[in-house]
């Protein structure tokens, strides 16, 4: 059984779609969702939270639906992207309360202080809320979707107001709880902090799915928008020939290196997973030394644009 | 049922705002001033103190201003800060959150209503002279004052589950239903909570010759009745926000 099944899950706010027919299936580890805003992500987190209802389809959480099964919430931990707090509480009194109400009993405290260790809070568990600066805030958010220990994750924004190291041992600590099993649903806008953490990702556009699974792979998907390759090779020229010649690459553009008599091949590659194959083979039968082979586009940010310009029935 | 009743107990604190007791401080103090000032100058008796003080300064006024605050706050504090999401996704159903919530607010809202009512009392004793010892003035009143009590808190707290701006429809309410219907000739006025409120405490005073002043207009029903019909106020309007609030989707939670 999978953590999370979304099953042709619809979400109408009146006339407008929210979410349109989503099917997903999380696996444990971490999955990045990825859109524009209005995309569905809020939506699509408060269903998997049990905040909202479903218009149509389900949601289960270790196979109970969470908006009917209360009890499915005790495995489920939220950071939602609001930066509102019970104000006049201490961080920790804050956390623990968090803990007391999923269940924790006598033993919130021990769990209330771990949760702030783990995500950095610790040395501030005694300051108000109010007077927290943002990072600590974020930090006490997520520290109470830690607290009881849950299986899922759904953290909506969680990096947001952190500083970058404070980044970076977020990350760290999201790459742990997978690694012990946990499923972490992350949104950002920021996408190459989701990258940094994770290949499986969601991209979202107007309530749909528009791709989803590793980088690479929605990557190679794109044929109509091409890969763009940097290639540092000893005889460019013959090379470029011979790549257009076997029809691994639908462009070539010799770009000048600055101050220099050398040529780089910038290539359109429609077929990533061919060029990879055949690539190796083609550069060892021309002789020619490759020295760099660079993708100029892939990252999440690249992918998400022609995503949604397909999407959109346009171009990127 | 460990994090339900921590709940409970979270509400409660939650509902210990300084400014809501101070609201409710001023608004005793203005009518223990008033009850001093006039009772020295003319002794009360059960009657008057009965019909001016309990029945219409504090049951159609004080009551209900407290109970309003208290009640549209049991949802509408989390919603005005955005914290409701954080008791939203905790593992309790969301007909339980809302008894907890409403529950975590009664203990409060009993303990301003009793404590100003017997203040008053108190007062009306020791300035105005009531011709009966504190303890029975208050054992008349008190009963009324405590049904009174949990029915406008459940009627308020329904408000705060279904409206945004539970609180200024609950003013209209008081000043439209409470206060103006509740003088209207003929059975119109039953829909108000006051009218039991009334009926129960014309019961209660009714050997110190505390009556209304035109029985065929008012129209009274028995204080036993009244009692009945102020708990299946209560319950219906509980088992409605239960309802409502199980059933509603706050899309404004963070």
């Amino acid at each position: 059984m999978n953590p999370v099944s979304i099953r042709e899950l619809a979400k109408w706010y009146g006339e407008i779609a929210g979410l349109n027919k989503v099917n997903i299936e999380l696996q444990t580890g971490i999955t990045g969702l990825v859109g524009p805003n209005g995309a569905g992500k809020s939506t699509l987190m408060k269903i998997l939270t049990g905040q909202l209802r479903p218009s149509y389809g389900e949601v289960l959480i270790l196979g109970e639906d969470v908006w009917k099964t209360p009890s499915a919430r005790r495995r489920l931990g939220y950071a939602p992207e609001g930066d509102s707090f019970y104000e006049d509480m201490s961080v920790l009194s804050f956390v623990r309360a968090m803990g007391r109400l999923c269940g924790l009993g006598g033993s919130a405290d021990a769990f209330a202080h771990e949760a702030l260790r783990q995500t950095g809070a610790l040395e501030f568990a005694g300051k108000r809320l109010k007077a927290c600066s943002k990072g600590m805030r974020q930090r006490a958010k997520l520290a109470q979707a830690l607290v009881h220990k849950p299986d899922i994750l759904v953290l909506d924004e969680p990096l947001n107001g952190i500083d970058a190291g404070g980044r970076r041992e977020m990350l760290r600590l999201f790459e742990e709880l997978a690694a012990s099993g946990a499923t972490i649903i992350v949104s950002s806008h920021i996408l190459e902090e989701i990258e940094a953490v994770t290949d499986q990702i969601l991209f979202l556009a107007q309530g749909n799915v528009i791709a989803s699974g590793p980088l690479a792979e929605v990557r190679g998907l794109l044929k109509d928008h091409p890969l763009k390759l940097l290639v540092t090779a000893s005889d460019p020229r013959r090379l470029g020939a011979r790549l257009i010649e076997s029809g691994l690459v639908t462009g070539i553009v010799f770009q000048r290196r600055r101050g220099l008599e050398e040529e780089d091949l910038v290539l359109s590659v429609p077929q990533v997973e061919s060029f990879y194959r055949a690539f190796p083979g083609l550069a060892r039968e021309l002789g020619v030394v490759v020295e760099r082979l660079v993708p100029l586009d892939a990252s999440a940010e690249a992918v998400f644009g022609y995503l949604v310009g397909e999407e959109m029935g346009g171009g990127a | 049922m460990n994090s339900w009743l921590y709940l409970v107990y979270f509400s409660l604190r939650r509902q210990l705002r300084p400014q809501r007791l101070i609201v409710a401080l001023i608004l005793f103090l203005v009518l223990a001033v008033l009850v001093g000032t006039r009772g020295l100058m003319d002794p009360w008796k059960i009657k008057s103190f009965g019909r001016w003080i309990i029945g219409l300064s504090f049951c159609r006024f004080f009551l209900p201003i407290i109970t309003l605050t208290l009640g549209t706050a049991v949802l509408g504090d989390d919603r005005e800060d955005k914290t409701l999401v954080y008791l939203s996704i905790r593992p309790i159903s969301r007909w339980s959150l809302y008894l907890a919530k409403l529950l975590g607010a009664l203990p409060l809202a009993l303990g301003i209503s009793l404590g100003a009512a017997f203040g008053l009392c108190a007062v009306a004793s020791v300035c105005g002279g009531l011709p009966l010892p504190l303890s029975e003035v208050a054992w008349m009143f008190l009963p009324t004052v405590a049904l009174g009590t949990i029915a406008y808190l459940a009627f308020f707290g329904w408000l705060g589950a279904v409206f945004r701006n539970a609180t200024l429809i609950g003013v209209a309410h008081v000043f439209l239903v409470e206060l103006f219907m509740g003088q209207v000739p003929g059975v119109l006025k039953r829909i108000s909570i006051s009218f039991y409120i009334r009926c129960m405490l014309y019961d209660a005073g009714s050997g110190h010759g505390l009556k209304p002043r035109n029985t065929a207009i008012f129209q009274p029903v028995e204080g036993d009745e009244a009692a009945a019909s102020l708990l299946v106020v209560a319950a219906v309007f509980l088992a409605l926000g239960m309802y409502c609030f199980s059933r509603r989707e706050y899309r404004d939670l963070t």
